[in-house]
């Protein structure tokens, strides 16, 4: 206790010293708990429930593609069956993608959604904004219609009203009663800015018309989650569903993903996406690093402080302290900063809370918030003993371990030289640049990726360029005929051509397929994806300015049963027919039934799908017909003008052709394009502020070893001065001194860049992780930070006076 | 007054190696204090009476001899050993008082205390009593830089009591004092001498060193002389050897 109290009592002594650790650690810790805080909801732990080792999730396998169909994970039959195995699974829960219409000013729009098992929320343990979730036997024919929405529809739908708890919602021509509000961050299934997942329905509900399930059994969609039993393993549980396999095996022999199998896996798994994973080794590299040049630099002052502090140490040690007893001393006035500055770093973390939730991107699938609870708290005080222990215990011992006598002759408050303390205080810079080398090398590496991202070619001209997404194939009956749908995408296509401001206007169809086809030239069928694209003044590639390569585009000539003429874009080209000109070869359909031939009639440039795949995903060979009956269309409008003046006017256009379209989706490619590239940008961020709060700290530590240097060494400095050195020869000493640290540390960091670099490859985009350029770039900026923070204290060395000097001692 | 030996050196020698020089800083030293006595040891400066009482007081180990305390050999303990046996044994007080500037009076005087692991009754009944012999009782809540230099001293010297220790090692005590401070702290000694306390002082004024029984002169690290003052003690034959 005495121990705490006189520890205290340095502090308040001292309080430039504490303000200067505190604040370090405290970005250190503060810095690193806010990433731990999201890493722990996104990765971690990323399901409140218990036992999550026991939940699970059951997903399709198909066999003869050798690949998961997504989350699917079984029928409904299958689920009554594995209900069947109570001994084996309990607490099951399906979710089934649904949607609802919903009118919004004067539109008939579609809200996307879920039907869930009653017990859904409650396995997953989270709990309502507002409201409640589902009682259990909700789900049950004849039960009143009940919902559960999201935060977001609430508040946009529904003004964020809490009075709307316990009212009736207007779905067409259904009524639901709205039970519960989920919390904004509630996302399981991920989605996207476009489609965000908005509502949830207990299954079975009455209202669910028999045509929303597969008549195969195979709902579309569904995912299966279930807690095995105790004492049940996965490896017991999968038996069981490899038995259920097989005796369903023959009752599903028209699925098209026949054969199957059904895996089980951690439930974790389905949180923790390849995407968040390959950020993780950066984060937690980033993390370390910067805790580490944070207790570098308090373990300097620590140093200095216990080397000031020597003759009081001697006069305990005289007294009768042991060194364990001097040594527990000084680690607890070494903790205290480290506790304050964990305190003021989760103030930091709270802070950064919001920015995190800002920075994600809506299609990670998320159930927790990025808070600080109790396990962010614990790795807050661990963090906190370590870097007290790492930044303390050193010079503690060094304080400890002096012998006695000497320190009671040399009076109180002297530095001595020391050959370990000048190697340490050396040490310490040299790991401090290292580090900050890394980092910036990260950040700098990231940081080329996303200017990369940013200027990938996207095969068409996006500045502009608005995308206007219509359904026409929705529950109105008006628009299921072929010829319903022509008619409607001409009136679409003529009104918003007529819209003044409007350059062009292109239709693509965003519903198409992928499948094995013969290619001429090629022994073995190829897996090509395909498309449909306007054509003659509706020609998509025309409104994006894709350039066409080679050939034709299409014209009226390709439309009709008999015209086969399609376009291919260049990978295709590249890949089936390299070196040769793919106009005139043929494409031919290898589908049951279907042995349509295609003739090449154009190459187009390779345009990326930024709606529907990330923009760093390989582009895939592709070909477009000149067809126009598939379910989705995205209207590419160019316009002469600003396109926020178009908006309007284009919704006008729109209503008037399609009075039963869904409400339009309706962005600029150029932003549609921006938000894929969030996790990039927010990853790039997040390593730059390291990289950032790194080389703060690195330069600060510089700066203060080299001060204390020539703080200690003013009669040295006196004596050169008075035997005849120059000021600038006085300069040159310091700067070298410093700048060789700065060098050693330089060369490790940049053998430790290129180490450790690669751990970013996954994120990495366009750039090596050993990019010459990025490099030699960071070491040049942290060599220049250097030199500032090495020139202050060089050029207070030149400041001594002689005789001042040589009197003082 | 019991007055068995309290310590004996036999043979002592320390060395000091810097850049391959070698310096003898003491040269076989051979001393014993009984209990109850009242040793100073004086010599020019650099004769190595700093030094002998460094290793008297275990601060500093010898490079050869035996040192004895108490009847148990002491010369070659553990460091831990070592600080265990200076704060139950000995008793310091220094010329530049050492008081820790940022303790209170009564902090100092129970610092020693805390590291013996002693409960807080005992503690503060021991500062207590420890600074009612000092007459410092009332300054207890004072900060060293509060008080004159004879009240710091006399503060370093309740410190030095208040842990019962069998000797107190006193290296110049008034060496920071002014005249009429010093004789108050020499008083001071001299009265803790009489309530049976051993004591043996380095001081470089012979003045002050006839304050005590026995009167031991060191010179390039070599007991050259020896006076006895005391009677009492000259007739139990205390025995102070110099060998060439």
């Amino acid at each position: 206790m005495n121990d705490l109290k006189f520890a205290c009592r340095q502090l308040r002594k001292s309080p430039g010293f504490t303000a200067v650790a505190v604040l370090t650690l405290a970005l250190g810790i503060g810095a690193s708990t806010a990433i731990f805080s999201g890493v722990n909801a996104l990765w971690l732990n990323p399901v409140p429930a218990a036992e999550l080792d026991r939940i699970v999730q059951i997903r399709l396998f198909d066999k003869r593609q050798n690949s998961y169909y997504g989350d699917r994970g079984g029928s409904f039959e299958i689920l009554q069956e594995l209900r069947a195995h109570r001994d084996h699974f309990v607490d099951l829960t399906r979710m089934t993608y649904s949607n609802l219409p919903w009118e919004d000013a004067g539109w008939l729009d579609r809200v996307i959604g879920f039907h869930v098992s009653p017990n859904f929320f409650s396995l997953w343990n989270v709990r309502p904004w507002l409201g409640r979730t589902f009682a259990p036997d909700e789900g049950r024919p004849g039960a009143p219609p009940v919902i559960v929405v999201s935060h977001a529809f609430w508040n946009k739908r529904l003004g964020g009203d809490p009075g709307w708890i316990g009212k009736s919602l207007r779905f067409g021509d259904q009524y639901r009663t709205l039970v519960g509000v989920m919390p904004p961050h509630f996302n399981p299934m991920g989605g996207s800015v476009l489609y965000p997942q908005e509502f949830w329905l207990p299954e079975d509900d009455p209202q669910v018309g028999p045509a929303d399930k597969d008549p195969e059994g195979f709902d579309s969609g569904t995912l299966l989650i279930a807690r095995l039993a105790p004492g049940v393993s996965m490896k017991q549980a999968q038996a069981v569903l490899d038995v259920l396999v097989r005796r369903h095996e023959g009752g599903y022999r028209k699925i098209w993903w026949h054969p199957f199998s059904l895996h089980l896996r951690p439930v974790r798994e389905m949180f923790a996406s390849a995407e968040v994973r390959k950020t993780i080794p950066g984060f937690v590299g980033a993390m370390i690093f910067v805790l580490l040049i944070a207790c570098a630099n308090v373990a300097n002052l620590n140093l200095a402080r216990t080397e000031a502090r020597q003759h009081e140490l001697a006069i305990r040690g005289a007294l009768g302290a042991g060194r364990f007893q001097l040594l527990r001393q000084l680690l607890i006035e070494s903790l205290l900063p480290a506790l304050a500055g964990a305190g003021a770093g989760l103030v930091l973390t709270y802070w950064s809370l919001g920015l995190m939730e800002w920075l994600l991107p809506a299609s990670l699938p998320r159930l927790r918030a990025i808070e600080i609870d109790w396990q962010v708290l614990a790795y807050c005080l661990l963090l906190a003993v370590t870097a007290g222990l790492v930044s303390g215990t050193v010079p503690a011992w060094y304080g400890a371990s002096r012998p006695v006598a000497n320190a009671l002759k040399q009076g109180g408050g002297q530095a001595t030289s020391g050959v370990f303390r000048n190697l340490y205080r050396r040490g310490l810079v040299v790991l401090e640049v290292s580090l900050a080398m890394l980092l910036l090398a990260g950040a700098g590496l990231m940081i080329q990726s996303v200017v990369r991202l940013l200027r990938t070619n996207l095969g068409l001209e996006p500045t502009n360029l608005i995308a206007v997404r219509i359904s026409p194939a929705g529950d109105s009956k008006k628009y299921r005929t072929f010829e319903a749908k022509t008619l409607l995408l001409a009136e679409v296509h003529r009104r918003l051509s007529a819209v003044p401001g409007v350059e062009a206007v292109g239709i693509l169809g965003t519903a198409g397929g992928d499948g094995k086809f013969a290619v001429s030239g090629q022994k073995e069928p190829v897996e090509l994806m395909w498309s449909s694209s306007g054509v003659g003044t509706a020609d998509a590639f025309k409104a994006m300015r894709a350039p066409l390569l080679l050939g034709r585009s299409f014209d009226e000539r390709d439309l009709g049963t008999n015209a086969m003429a399609v376009l291919v874009n260049e990978t295709l080209a590249r890949r089936c027919w390299p070196g040769e000109n793919a106009v005139g070869k043929t494409i031919q359909a290898t589908a049951k039934g279907d042995h349509r031939t295609f003739e090449v009639a154009g190459v187009v440039a390779d345009v990326r799908w930024i709606w529907r795949a990330y923009v760093t995903e390989p582009i895939e060979p592709m070909f477009y017909q000149p067809r126009q009956e598939y379910g989705g269309y995205t209207l590419f409008v160019r316009p002469r003008i600003k396109p926020a003046g178009l908006i309007k006017p284009l919704l006008a256009e729109l209503k008037a052709a399609g009075p039963e379209l869904r409400k339009p989706a309706v962005s600029l490619v150029k932003d549609d394009f921006y938000d894929c590239t969030r996790l990039h940008r927010t990853y790039m961020w997040c390593l730059a502020v390291f990289g950032s709060v790194g080389l703060l700290l690195a330069s600060a530590g510089i700066y203060a070893t080299l001060a204390y240097s020539v703080a200690s060494r003013q009669r040295e400095m006196g004596i050169r001065l008075a035997l005849g050195a120059t000021r600038s020869g006085v300069m040159r000493m310091v700067l070298r001194q410093g700048m060789t640290l700065v060098g050693i540390g330089l060369a490790l960091g940049l053998a430790a860049a290129c180490a450790l670099t690669r751990l970013l490859r996954g994120m990495l985009y366009g750039v090596s992780p050993l990019d010459p350029l990025t490099l030699t770039a960071a070491a040049l900026l942290l060599s220049l930070i250097a030199l500032l923070a090495c020139y202050v204290p060089a050029r207070r060395a030149t400041k001594v006076d002689p005789i001042e000097a040589l009197r003082y001692e | 007054m019991n007055n068995g030996s309290l310590i004996k050196l036999e043979g002592i020698t320390k060395v000091f190696y810097t850049d391959e020089v070698e310096t003898h800083a003491l040269s076989g030293i051979h001393l014993e204090i009984r209990k109850g006595e009242y040793a100073s040891i004086a010599g020019p400066s650099g004769c190595g009476k700093s030094t002998l009482l460094s290793i008297l007081g275990l601060l500093d180990t010898p490079t050869d001899g035996e040192y004895t305390l108490n009847g148990e050999p002491v010369a070659n303990l553990a460091h831990a050993e070592r600080a265990r046996i200076r704060n139950r044994e000995v008793g310091f007080i220094f010329q530049s008082f050492n008081l820790i500037g940022d303790l209170t009076v009564y902090e100092n005087v129970e610092l020693p205390l805390t590291y013996r692991g002693m409960n807080a009754a005992e503690r503060k009944q021991r500062v207590n009593d420890a600074l009612e012999k000092v007459g410092m009782v009332h300054r207890v809540k004072h900060y060293p830089s509060q008080l004159s230099g004879g009240q710091q001293q006399r503060v370093a010297v309740a410190r030095a009591l208040g842990g019962k220790p069998s000797i107190l090692l006193a290296d110049e005590p008034t060496g920071n004092l002014d005249s009429k401070n010093g004789d108050a702290v020499m008083n001071l000694l001299q009265d803790l001498h009489r309530e049976g306390a051993t004591i043996c002082m380095v001081t470089h004024d012979p003045r002050f060193a006839r304050h005590a029984d026995r009167q031991v002169h060191l010179f390039d690290g070599r007991i050259v002389e020896e006076n006895v003052e005391s009677p009492e003690i000259s007739n139990q034959k205390s025995v102070v050897r110099s060998r060439q």
